[in-house]
């Protein structure tokens, strides 16, 4: 049933209105956006499964998919942020990340322990965000999505993008830094 | 401080590179693909439009109505170049229709002799034709054989119904033990068959008398002939069938995936896959009688589907074995069951009595005080009473268990006395008598007065007489008469009854307050201004619509009065805006409604919203019209009642703190991946077979089959980790496929009555059931449209009314279903047949009854055309009696 395609590049030819097709061609792009969110494979997974539900919900022979990969890249960012805010608000927590204050140097062992639970709150940090920040913020810097792109996926302009990227990734920065025990900046 | 701020952005820019560059595997990613397609493309195809063939199919449906309309199709069924759709629909008529079969076998008849006139050249020719589909090959070959061999046989004069019939020409059967020798007859020939022998297509078998025989059919079915009978089998594709030329024949039918068995006397046919079942043939007709399953019994143009327990006769004259001929009583059995018979009896000939007419206005309600909390109108019961006394004394007489049960189960007064003496009370009384309960000291209902008009003078001197019988030295009674409100309100409280017959007025109650309260406003028929109130609107509405018995209560005032039940619990179950509870009876020509209603105040909220408005309750579409007990509602969103439940149980730090630990535990969100997929609509049916165990049905409606499926999945791998952490058995998942539908297994751990549980998804509902055949018929009712909406007995219920819906209904017709398996129980329990045929007995009186529920935005009505929801009368007797019977039979 599942082909071994690996092809995930948006094409210039006519909108694929095959749900197999569309699934063969995108399910791991889809994975990977949800799996970098989640970092978890059962929730990664429950994405991909909401993601192509809702598309096999939609008559796609008449209404194609203009921007299939665009599309999927934002519905699997959005499900995964959901997925994330259902679970718990887990950044607001500070409590939670006392760990986080001592960061130990890159050269001991348990530096990859502390960036992967640095990791988790700021995914948490990132939902938290308002939906279109999280959003916005995600497709840059997770996804590596150009801001000109981002502005097209999310309907609004490039300055729009670029003002709200600055702003989220300062409000990061400063809970991260608040976090670790610096000043609020 | 800048140091430690650039190291902490060198830091955020980590953990963002992280992020950036996490990956998952190769093998996760795919093995997610798999899954997640496999689910999508279930969901897709139980939500999937409609085909081409499918609107090919409906076209045709609509151009085949007659038989001659099947029959012209035959010529391209032949050459197999009919459209899909026509041959699906072709091919059903041919397997449900004797009379197409048989037209059908006869045209192939003609054609195989024209054929075999034609000679070899013309069959080659088109074998090889190019147009023909690549299934038809092995169709075809077989009719090169049938062909030839048609051809011989027609060259040798025997030609008719056996002509065709050897397309598969090996045995068809297979002698598996008799004890005695059985014969084939073949025209003047008869030789003897032995154990182990084949029986060849088309060969006459004769068991002797005295002999039995089992017989092993080519599908794996079993056929137990009994003596004096005979048979033939032949066969035509993958289907088999037993000719049965006389005498009587059970069938064990072997399950199979295509094909059919199909048994045939000279009256009936009957077609069937995986079921047991008697057919007897004789020179007055022929009688098929299911045990297990179902079989489709076809004479000339009738159909009946048979269920366990069923019978079918071919002529009128042939009457249903009765059971209860061939038994015994059992000493405790035959107890129970006279005092049964005997109250049933009683039961039905109380249905004769006439109640009172209806009232449409009150001569006492108006002058009830304005702060009225309860009040129950009951209608004069004079009339009743004395022909329920006739009809008593009738039975009584006749029927000594009735005698004896009386005696025995009254105290000093009988009911005789007891009836007698209700009687006569009434016979003081006017058409309406009521019962009012006034606030107490601290609001609550207080001790009730019972308030009438009298008709006749005397009812003071019946009392006096009465109190005087009743009283004796050791307990003497009391009974304090006032006979004008000036001596009523100097009298002292003392704790007795305190009775006014004052002019045409009797009140009385235990509480003296009660009686001053209410007297003197009867009396002088001042209007207290009560059914100005809304309180008072709702009694008035009781008797404009004509007043039988009623209960209405103000239960916005007793709640109101009582500010400790305003918590946080009674506000999320939403009882606590409850205004007024309505019960009422009437008769209304001839029939019983029976009504309860709880109006709130504003629109429902809380626990008590969460049934919705009417709607169709498509779900009942996947119950069968033979279910015996159905029940069926429809609920709001159910993630909006979790929302209600969770403060319940979140309202402690314990409940917070649980709620999330069983999250955890089961890696879910209980409101996304559990209340979220699931529908508005529910139902519960005991659907199927009774016994050994009861064939059960679990249809919900649902939103997102596949994250449903997920979320059981992650449930039952919760499970599997606590149990193997435990050392206990785990459950175990699996999926079988049928007719196109994905069937998930679940194999529970516990040995019990519910070994495995089925379910699948179709129509936007989950079906959950005991076994795959239980789900595969709710999947086929459904699209075929037999179900229980549609049943007669179901549908002659429903109360009166204007929705054309139910938020709730609850449906049993279980003595319908339990007489009807009787023949089952005596099969399954050979060493107890009396208590089979005692169920069979009990279970035929007891009617079918139906409770259904309505909601709108502030109100729920609950409605019944039986009294007491049909559970008065010797109903809870009967059903204690056959659930007692039913659990010693199992066991």
């Amino acid at each position: 049933m599942l082909g071994t395609t690996t092809m995930e590049s948006e094409s210039s030819s006519p909108p694929i209105a095959d749900l197999e097709t569309l699934f063969q061609q995108y399910h791991r792009m889809v994975y990977r956006t949800a799996y970098r969110l989640t970092s978890n494979n059962s929730d990664a997974e429950d994405v991909l499964q909401t993601v192509f539900l809702r598309l096999a919900s939609r008559n796609l022979i008449e209404q194609p998919l203009e921007h299939a990969e665009a599309y999927l890249r934002r519905a699997a960012t959005n499900a995964a942020l959901d997925m994330i805010r259902q679970r718990k608000n887990v950044a607001n927590d500070s409590e939670q990340w006392l760990d986080l204050r001592a960061a130990p140097s890159i050269e001991q062992p348990e530096h990859q322990v502390w960036v992967k639970q640095a990791a988790t709150w700021l995914r948490g940090a990132v939902a938290g965000l308002s939906e279109q920040a999280a959003e916005i913020f995600v497709l840059r810097f997770f996804e590596e999505r150009g801001n000109a792109e981002i502005a097209e996926i999310v309907g609004s302009t490039t300055n729009t993008v670029a003002v709200t990227l600055h702003r989220s990734r300062e409000k990061l920065r400063a809970d991260f830094q608040q976090l670790l025990g610096g000043q609020h900046v | 401080m800048s140091s430690q701020k650039h190291n902490q952005d060198s830091q955020f820019d980590e953990v963002l590179d992280v992020i950036r560059h996490t990956e998952p595997t190769e093998e996760q990613m795919q093995a997610a693909a798999q899954r997640v397609w496999k689910k999508i493309d279930a969901a897709r195809m139980a939500t999937s439009p409609v085909t081409e063939t499918e609107i090919q199919m409906a076209d045709a449906i609509g151009v085949l109505r007659s038989q001659a309309d099947y029959e012209a199709l035959f010529p391209r069924h032949y050459n197999n170049d009919l459209p899909d759709a026509l041959e699906e629909l072709l091919e059903a008529r041919l397997r449900e229709d004797v009379a197409t079969r048989r037209a059908w076998q006869l045209y192939k008849t003609q054609r195989i002799a024209e054929m075999a006139g034609q000679g070899a050249s013309t069959i080659s020719a088109k074998e090889s034709s190019p147009s023909v589909k690549s299934r038809s090959w092995s169709f075809r070959l077989r009719w090169v054989s049938v062909a030839a061999m048609a051809a011989l046989t027609i060259g040798s004069g025997w030609y008719g119904w056996n002509a065709w019939g050897p397309a598969q020409r090996g045995p068809q059967g297979t002698v598996l033990a008799a004890n005695s020798p059985l014969y084939v007859v073949d025209g003047a020939d008869v030789s003897a068959l032995a154990v182990g022998a084949s029986i060849g297509p088309g060969k006459q078998v004769r068991v002797p008398e005295g002999g039995a025989a089992m017989i092993s059919l080519r599908d794996g079915s079993r056929v137990e002939v009994r003596e004096g009978s005979s048979f033939q089998l032949r066969s035509f594709g993958d289907d088999i069938t037993l000719q049965l030329l006389g005498g009587d024949v059970i069938v064990e039918a072997a399950k199979r995936s295509s094909g059919h068995l199909y048994v045939d006397s000279r009256e009936l046919e009957v077609a069937v896959t995986g079921t047991v079942f008697s057919v007897g043939a004789g020179a007055h007709g022929s009688r098929v009688a299911v045990v297990e399953g179902s079989v489709l019994v076809m004479q000339g143009a009738n159909k009946q589907a048979l269920k366990p327990g069923q019978q079918y006769a071919s002529d009128r004259s042939l009457a249903p074995v009765s059971v209860e001929s061939q038994i015994a009583w059992s000493e405790q059995a035959e107890k129970h069951l006279a005092l049964l018979r005997s109250l049933t009896a009683l039961e039905s000939a109380l249905h004769a009595v006439q109640l009172p007419s209806l009232r449409y206005s009150s001569q006492l309600a108006p002058y009830l005080p304005a702060n009225t909390l309860v009040l129950v109108s009951v209608p004069n019961l004079e009339s009743p009473i004395h022909q329920a006394r006739e009809i008593l004394t009738d039975r009584m007489q006749q029927d000594a268990t009735l005698r004896e049960w009386l005696s025995q189960s009254s105290g000093r007064y009988g009911l005789q006395d007891l009836l007698a003496e209700l009687e006569q009370i009434s016979s003081y009384l006017g058409d309406e008598t009521v019962i009012v309960s006034l606030p107490g000291q601290e609001g609550e209902p207080d001790m009730p007065v019972l308030a009438a008009k009298l008709k006749k003078e005397g009812l003071e001197q019946h009392l006096l007489e009465r109190v005087r019988q009743m009283s004796s030295e050791s307990s003497p009674a009391e009974l304090r008469i006032y006979r004008d409100l000036a001596s009523l309100q100097t009298a002292s409280p003392k704790d007795t009854m305190h009775v006014a017959i004052i002019g045409e007025q009797l009140v009385l109650s235990g509480k003296l307050d009660g009686v001053r309260a209410i007297a003197p406003l009867m009396i002088s028929e001042t209007n207290s201004g009560l059914m100005e109130t809304p309180y008072g609107s709702r009694i008035a509405a009781a008797y404009q619509e004509g007043a039988g018995f009623f209960l209405i209560a103000d239960v916005g005032s007793i709640l109101a009065a009582k500010p400790e039940m305003k918590t946080k619990e009674a506000n999320a179950s939403g009882f606590d805006d409850l205004r007024f509870v309505e019960i009422k009876q009437r008769d209304v020509n001839g029939e019983t409604d029976w009504r309860s209603a709880l109006y709130f105040n504003g629109e429902r909220h809380g626990m008590a919203s969460w049934l919705a408005a009417p709607r169709a309750l498509r779900a009942l579409e996947f119950i069968s019209q033979d279910a015996t007990i159905v029940t069926a509602a429809t609920v709001k969103d159910p993630s909006a009642m979790l929302q209600d439940l969770l403060p319940l149980i979140s309202g402690s730090t314990d409940g917070a703190k649980s709620i999330e630990k069983l999250e955890r535990e089961l890696n879910l969100n209980l409101r996304a991946d559990l209340a979220e997929p699931l529908g508005n609509e529910v139902a519960f049916a005991l659907d199927g077979p009774l016994l050994p165990i009861p064939a059960w049905k679990l249809v919900v409606q649902v939103n997102d089959p596949v994250r449903l499926n997920t979320t059981i999945h992650r449930i039952v791998e919760a499970y599997n980790r606590h149990a193997s952490l435990q050392g206990e058995p785990l459950i175990v998942e699996s999926i079988e496929n049928l007719d196109s539908l994905q069937f998930h297994v679940l194999q529970l751990p516990k040995a019990g009555p519910v070994s495995k549980v089925y379910y699948t998804m179709a129509q936007g509902h989950m079906l959950v059931g005991p076994d795959l055949g239980t789900l595969r018929n709710a999947v086929q009712l459904q699209a075929a449209g037999g179900h229980i909406l549609n049943g007669p007995e179901f549908r002659k219920l429903v109360p009166v009314g204007t929705n054309t819906g139910f938020s709730a209904v609850f449906f049993q017709q279980a003595g319908k279903t339990i007489a009807s398996v009787a023949g089952d129980l005596t099969r399954l329990a050979s060493e107890d047949p009396k208590r089979a045929a005692a169920i069979q007995e009990i279970a035929r009186e007891w009617r079918p009854s139906m409770l259904t529920a309505y909601a709108d935005a502030n109100s729920v009505t609950i409605a019944s055309k039986d009294k007491f929801f049909g559970l008065g009368g010797s109903s809870a007797l009967r059903m204690g009696f056959l659930f007692e019977q039913l659990g010693a039979l199992r066991k």
